[in-house]
């Protein structure tokens, strides 16, 4: 684990597995209650033993630093952007996120296609339509329940038992029976201690910081910028995931998408079915590998005696 | 366990909680009373990201002999959840009496 200052934030970082593999895959974790941990327990530690892994606390999350402003897509872009120039690496690389790191991932093959050799998208959000004001009514949702889940957690240590109808205070937000429920298990779930800096983490993230009103003003994708991202990208959802219609736009537009739906799984796929997910995406970066072993044969090639590479086995960069 | 004199499971289990007081603060250490039942989720209540620096120190502390990458790999994640310090410092041990030195 190492802080590498980018950006401007340090930011915390995790590299694992075969040092010169190529291409590195680096890999982006959701958004408020999560961190570079996720990947940790389902899929980097697996993906290790044939590639150099890396992994990194976006701003805001784990042990990054959390800035007060500063979190629309771009600057998670620039974050990363700047991160892989810190770690010298300057080779294209295989992005995998999920949720809301599939955000940053589309952004970064948006911005800097040249710097992509593959997308692994993993229930990945993307900016449609009412995307950044659905997005914003979510998360100041989701810090409601962080508040009063928090408050609830405190009764519950002071007088030993947990207030199942919520707590009156906050109902004046309007906390629906079935929130009050979710937040009762979010409790139960997990141990006091990590219930309450979970909470706390997610509230200062929410409460203390741009972040809700960068994605509200985050602008629509267009088809022609999904139908732009050319490199080979992996498509993985949820069958019953609340935003499949995702999965439909990315294999509709992407010329090289491949698209998994894992039955009977829903947006948090990837812990609740880690090996599913793995199955499907080991196999897919050991390809990565091969054709980049291919092109680095093939670009001797062209400096040799000029034949063109097999442009269809590569990333097209254009 | 065909443990060598110096890779006894009290050394290991006693580097082991160094560390873990390190990434949770003596603070809260101090009242831990952390053996080999101890688990990390519902005894020590460790968040997830705090499980990483550790596993990230145990890296750092016993460097290749120990494979802590191809241990997580063979877990899913609920066994990684559920681990108890006692599995974590057996698996030490056994990677140090394999590796046939400290």
């Amino acid at each position: 684990m190492a802080v590498v200052n980018a950006n401007s934030i340090a930011i915390n970082v995790i590299e694992l597995g075969v040092e010169d593999a190529t291409p590195p895959v680096v890999m982006l974790h959701g958004i408020v209650i999560d961190n570079l941990s996720s990947f940790y327990y389902t899929l980097a530690n697996h993906a290790a033993s044939a590639h150099h892994v890396v992994l990194y606390d976006q701003r805001g999350h784990g042990r990054s630093d959390r800035p007060s402003s500063g979190y629309s897509v771009d600057d998670n872009v620039e974050d990363l952007s700047e991160l892989l120039k810190a770690l010298y690496i300057d080779e294209p690389v295989v992005l995998v996120g999920n949720s809301f790191g599939g955000t940053i991932a589309i952004g970064f093959a948006l911005k800097y296609p040249e710097r992509v050799a593959g997308l692994a998208l993993i229930e990945a959000h993307f900016a449609v339509e009412g995307w950044g004001d659905e997005m914003a009514s979510t998360l100041r949702r989701t810090a409601d329940l962080a508040r009063e889940g928090l408050a609830m957690e405190k009764v519950l240590r002071e007088t030993g038992s947990l207030p199942k109808e919520g707590l009156p205070a906050l109902q004046k937000v309007g906390l629906s029976p079935e929130e009050v429920q979710f937040v009762i298990q979010w409790i139960e779930d997990n141990s006091r201690r990590k219930a309450t800096r979970m909470g706390k983490t997610a509230k200062a993230l929410l409460d203390g910081t741009t972040l809700i009103d960068d994605l509200q003003s985050e602008k629509p994708l267009s088809e022609e910028q999904l139908k732009s991202i050319k490199c080979p990208t992996l498509v993985i959802y949820g069958e019953q995931s609340d935003i499949i219609d995702r999965a439909h736009d990315l294999a509709r537009c992407l010329p090289q998408a491949e698209l998994n739906v894992i039955e009977g799984q829903n947006h948090s796929v990837l812990m609740a079915a880690s090996d599913k997910v793995r199955d499907i995406l080991l196999p897919w970066l050991a390809e990565r590998s091969a054709i980049a072993a291919i092109g680095g044969s093939v670009k001797n090639d062209i400096s040799n005696d000029g034949i063109p590479a097999d442009t269809a086995l590569l990333c097209d960069r254009s | 366990m065909s443990a060598g004199p110096l890779t006894n499971d009290a050394t290991v289990l006693e580097e082991v909680v160094a560390m873990i007081t390190d990434v949770v603060g003596e603070d809260y250490a101090i009242d831990l009373d952390i053996d080999m039942e101890t688990s990390f989720q519902e005894d020590l209540e460790l968040e997830s990201i705090e499980f990483v620096t550790l596993a990230e120190k145990l890296m750092e502390t016993y460097g290749e002999k120990v494979d802590f990458t191809g241990w997580i790999a063979s877990m899913d994640v609920d066994e990684i959840i559920a681990m108890t310090v006692g599995q974590l410092v057996d698996f030490i041990t056994k990677c140090q009496s394999e590796s046939g030195e400290e």
